[in-house]
């Protein structure tokens, strides 16, 4: 035996069998030509390595969603498993039992775990499993507790397995039935089988359920309470995620600056210092983010409340072409899009996840906090709104309102063009609260923060190495002299490739109010937006970057040739923002969006629909202001 | 006859009928099909999704697959 796979409905405990079986040792891959996610790991067994795959959670083997067609293919394909491990949830044998049938249907070798064995009636599960065995065809029936680490069972069952038997089948199709006759006649047959398996009733466990529903789905305390949860966890990222955060940045920067140092200067040493060390920190620095924010929506899935949110969110959602679920990535998009676009995962609609996707970088990330700062204080005036409200501060929160209508407006307008295969619909368990399992929410986080290391990280690194070349060399270090050290920073950057290209694009730009200074800092914030706020300082000769009230002062001194008036007046600053809101001026976010739809396709369509509505709308913006 | 859409809470009904869609098969997997019993058990606030029980088992629908489930005369209150 070397490979075993895990079948099973959703909600079953299937990943915790799975995290048993294989703790650290798992990996994410793919399937090919699809976006669901390959979850594998090798389990030990008198000292035989055997993988173990965990198949996406499905009701049928009936191929008309993306999980369910990834199982049929995987247990029917070349690559098929030498033995299916079935998981049922006792207190819902029935249903859960359908899956198994057609699976057992397909004549592969298996065996049956009835899992959650304390949520329904007490009675001898031992006895009750010899039956079922029996019954079905003498395959090894283990029922266990998952929850409580049971798993020695499963692997004696692994262990001491043999397919010998020749099994009738389950169902045997008639002339003329339909696909949901045979559904129809496997839970009758089911029923049947059942019959000596007391039909397990309501037990207090639900009525506890019941009683917290009351006051969490509550047409006004459900909405409290949510927006209550969703504020404590932004609370925990800022001030959670804020201290490693910096000591990533410093480590990151006093490693360029000691590498700049002792190592001997030449390009060799310039690449290290300022390209790789900070393009790894900029890839290692999400990672305090999507640690803690999957912490909390871990939590949240394992105890059943994220189902409630979809329950209260569904309908407010639905008209934007969004999930009840979308509302967690595009509130966790206010802190930062890379979690947040890897949290829309948890949608099972491919349209409406598709669509959280493209949407959800449009609210206004952290990134753009510094940026709107900077432009607000310079540009627009100190003054009080009706005696008691400061402008500046109206005009930020303007800035965040933006990003929420905009990504709404887009969800509609997605909604109209993109077109699936599949009807829209939400047909969807209500599990009983339960008491998370530590040990999967710790797994999640680590295999949440690899996949993005791993699946965006590479991207990123290779665009910000690209993005320094050209930050750093121009025409003239090819033409015998090299970039000269002496050279002020401010004249390498404008004599740079990035510099040239900042010029080149400036006729494009001057309708917008901006000049090829601007220019060059837009193009240098794609790697991250803040990126801005550094390029100017360097632009305008600031030696000390950390002080903001110097770039202030002489960004505030710069004219605009043409009109005479200042270059970052009210019209400019205001379109500047504008175009920071809008625009895709993220690699790490087009990184994470490939890596999630596993496409450059959505990629180069949400950089491109943002550019053209930041194009478009800081235009309207400078117009109208100026 | 009526659908699950319009039945009253607390009642149990039984299910007469699934209507032919794209759903159906999806509908019966998750243990609605005729002959079940079923109850309305909670609606959203703004009256869609709502919460049907099943089979001991609570399942989340759409009024538009709710429209879907037509139900037999009640069985008891």
């Amino acid at each position: 035996m070397q490979k075993i796979a895990l079948v099973g409905n959703p909600n079953v405990g299937k990943s915790t069998i799975f995290n048993l079986l294989t703790g650290l040792n798992q990996k994410v891959g793919n399937y090919p030509g699809v976006t669901v996610d390959k979850k594998y790991g090798t389990l030990s067994i008198n000292e035989q390595t055997i993988e173990v795959v965990d198949l996406p959670g499905c009701y049928s083997l009936n191929p008309q969603t993306e999980d369910e067609k990834v199982v049929l293919e995987y247990l029917t394909g070349t690559d098929a498993p030498d033995l299916v491990i079935g998981v049922v949830d006792a207190s819902n044998l029935e249903r859960n039992l359908l899956l198994f049938t057609q699976v057992y249907d397909l004549s592969m070798p298996l065996i049956l775990v009835i899992n959650r064995i304390d949520m329904a009636e007490s009675f001898d599960w031992q006895q009750k499993a010899q039956k079922l065995s029996e019954l079905l065809g003498g395959i090894a029936v283990v029922p266990i507790n998952a929850k409580k680490g049971d798993i020695e069972s499963v692997k004696s069952a692994l262990i001491s397995f043999e397919d010998s038997k020749t099994r009738q089948p389950f169902y045997e199709k008639s002339e003329g039935d339909t696909y949901t006759d045979e559904v129809a006649i496997r839970h009758k047959k089911i029923e049947g089988l059942l019959k000596f398996v007391k039909k397990t009733s309501a037990k207090t466990k639900s009525r506890i359920t019941e009683r917290v529903d009351a006051v969490l789905m509550h047409k006004f305390w459900g909405y409290v309470v949510f927006l209550f949860i969703l504020l404590v966890i932004f609370q925990f990222i800022y001030v959670l995620a804020g201290f490693p955060q910096d000591m990533i940045d410093q480590f990151f920067a006093v490693s360029g600056a000691f590498v700049d140092d002792y190592l001997p200067e030449g390009p060799l040493t310039s690449l290290l210092a300022e390209g790789i060390i900070p393009g790894l920190g900029g890839v290692i620095i999400f990672i305090p983010q999507i640690a803690i924010l999957f912490l909390f929506l871990t939590i949240l899935e394992e105890t059943g409340y994220m189902t409630r949110v979809v329950f209260l969110m569904d309908k407010i959602m639905r008209p934007f072409g969004l999930h009840g679920k979308s509302v967690v990535p595009l509130i966790s998009g206010v802190a930062c899009a890379i979690p947040a676009i890897m949290s829309s995962r948890s949608i099972d609609q491919p349209k409406e996840r598709l669509i959280t996707i493209l949407v959800t970088p449009l609210m206004s990330c952290s990134a753009r906090l510094p940026v709107y700062v900077l432009l607000i204080a310079l540009t627009v005036p100190d003054v009080l709104v009706l005696g008691f409200m400061q402008l500046q501060g109206l005009v930020l929160l303007g800035m965040y309102l933006l990003g929420v209508v905009a990504s709404l407006v887009f969800g509609f307008l997605f909604k109209l063009v993109l077109t699936t295969k599949s009807t829209s619909f939400l047909i969807m368990e209500m599990p009983d609260y339960q008491k998370p399992v530590l040990k999967n929410v710790l797994l999640n986080v680590v295999e949440k923060s690899k996949s993005f290391v791993w699946g965006a990280g590479r991207i990123i690194m290779a665009i910000s190495i690209i993005l320094w070349v050209l930050g750093s060399y121009g025409p003239a270090s090819f033409q015998g002299g090299k970039q000269s050290e002496d050279m002020l920073p401010q004249t390498a950057l404008e004599h740079s490739f990035v510099g040239i290209l900042g010029k080149t694009i400036e006729p494009a730009i001057a309708p917008l109010g901006y000049d090829w200074k601007i220019g060059i800092s837009l193009i240098t914030s794609f790697a991250a937006r803040e990126v801005f706020v550094g390029t100017m300082a360097t632009i305008y000769s600031i030696e000390d970057v950390e002080s903001e009230s110097s770039l202030m002062e002489r960004m505030n001194q710069e004219v605009n040739p043409i009109t005479g008036e200042k270059r970052y007046g009210l019209a400019t600053g205001i379109s500047l923002m504008v175009f920071y809101a809008f625009a895709m001026q993220c690699m790490s976010t087009l990184a994470i969006t490939k890596r999630e739809t596993k496409s450059w396709k959505w990629p180069l369509v949400q950089f491109g629909y943002m550019t053209i509505l930041a194009y478009v709308s800081s235009l309207i913006t400078y117009q109208l202001l100026s | 006859m009526i659908n699950l859409s319009e039945a009253s809470f607390s009642t149990i009904y039984k299910i007469a009928e699934i209507h032919e869609s794209d759903l159906k098969h999806r509908l019966y997997e998750m243990g609605i099909y005729p002959n079940q019993f079923i109850e309305l058990v909670r609606k959203a606030p703004l009256g869609d999704p709502l919460i049907a029980k099943v089979n001991a088992q609570m399942i989340m629908l759409r009024l538009s697959e709710a429209r879907l489930i037509l139900l037999d005369k009640k069985t008891n209150s």
